[in-house]
């Protein structure tokens, strides 16, 4: 672990290594395709680290909850903590309500967002031919394409 | 006001943990349970997160997580120092691992040696026929130019090219090296 008396910022690279970082880049500049790329080819995924984290962040709040002490610590802990739940939340499936989606399509709300385009309606009638509105559209941008051609 | 920044979990762990499992996978590493990437990396997180108001403090999540980094690297020195000393692992050119050998470094223990003959060999053999990326190998190793920049004018390569080479390389070496050593946990 970090040792105690050293502000963090001040904790140097114990060794750069200029011949590596230049192979590989430096450590800190991995990016996060490489790195998914990195996981997928040992079978893992970030989620377990992940609930590794929510559980040591838990453990260490509940101690400085019963001892009274490390506020600062505490507060950082619950302010990421507190972060990490929001993240979570907001990646779940419930989190994306498709009504909302529906129906801002529907009310045409996303014209102001785009309004050079037509919204295409993706189905078809029970005879299994298109609405005269989406044939038209079809239409129209076949014949943009001939035009382009 | 909250100057805290806030995270794309994720992301931050993917590229933690990424790291780590790039360091474990080395051979060198073998007296150290692969099994820990996982503890080190939330070990290092949450420590960084906990001590926060001692980070600068850190405006941004790039920046805590290059601290977060830092923090790994001296957790996983300590780790390989401590099984060292209690087996009868011994470091390249090194008796015994241990604060009695201070003068023990992270490419000691970590790292592959990239100037060794045979480790060169294996960086080849990652350029997979590739032969800018083999150019790129022999600037390195061979004529000692480590900035971007002169690898690029060196290659008539931009320099978003040469870092695309390290990415290609980076994920080859861990890739590879996971293969010739050891299982990793699922």
């Amino acid at each position: 672990m970090i040792n105690e008396g050293r502000r963090l910022t001040n904790v140097p690279d114990p060794e750069p290594d200029e011949v590596r970082d230049a192979l590989l880049g430096n450590d800190t500049d991995i990016d996060v395709e490489t790195a998914e790329k990195i996981l997928q080819s040992h079978g893992l995924s970030s989620d377990p680290l992940l609930e590794k984290m929510r559980e040591m962040m838990q453990e260490r709040i509940r101690n400085y909850h019963q001892t009274g002490t490390n506020e600062a610590e505490k507060e950082n802990l619950q302010y990421f903590l507190r972060d990490m739940t929001n993240y979570n939340r907001a990646r779940s499936p419930e989190a994306v309500k498709p009504e909302g989606w529906i129906k801002s399509i529907i009310d045409n709300t996303t014209a102001g967002l785009f309004p050079n385009h037509t919204k295409a309606q993706a189905y078809r009638g029970k005879d299994g031919d298109l609405t005269e509105n989406d044939q038209n559209l079809i239409d129209s941008i076949e014949a943009e394409l001939d035009d382009e051609r | 006001m909250d100057n805290r920044p806030s995270i794309d979990w994720k992301a931050f762990g993917d590229r933690l943990l990424g790291i780590a499992l790039g360091w474990f996978a080395q051979e060198r590493t073998d007296v150290i349970n692969a099994h820990d990437a996982f503890d080190l990396a939330a070990i290092a997180a949450v420590d960084v997160f906990e001590k926060y108001h001692e980070t600068g403090p850190a405006k941004t999540e790039e920046e805590l997580f290059k601290i977060a980094v830092v923090a790994m690297k001296h957790d996983l020195l300590d780790l390989i120092k401590s099984a060292a000393n209690r087996t009868n692992f011994t470091f390249d050119g090194a008796e015994k691992g241990g604060d009695e050998h201070p003068a023990l470094k992270v490419s000691d223990t970590v790292y592959a040696r990239f100037e060794d003959e045979s480790v060169k060999l294996r960086l080849y053999e990652l350029a997979e026929g590739d032969d800018k990326l083999k150019e790129f190998i022999y600037a390195v190793t061979e004529l000692d130019i480590k900035k971007r920049r002169e690898i690029a004018d060196l290659l008539n390569v931009t320099p978003q090219e040469v870092t695309n080479m390290q990415r290609k390389l980076r994920y080859r070496h861990s890739r590879r090296e996971k293969q010739a050593s050891k299982q990793l946990p699922v």
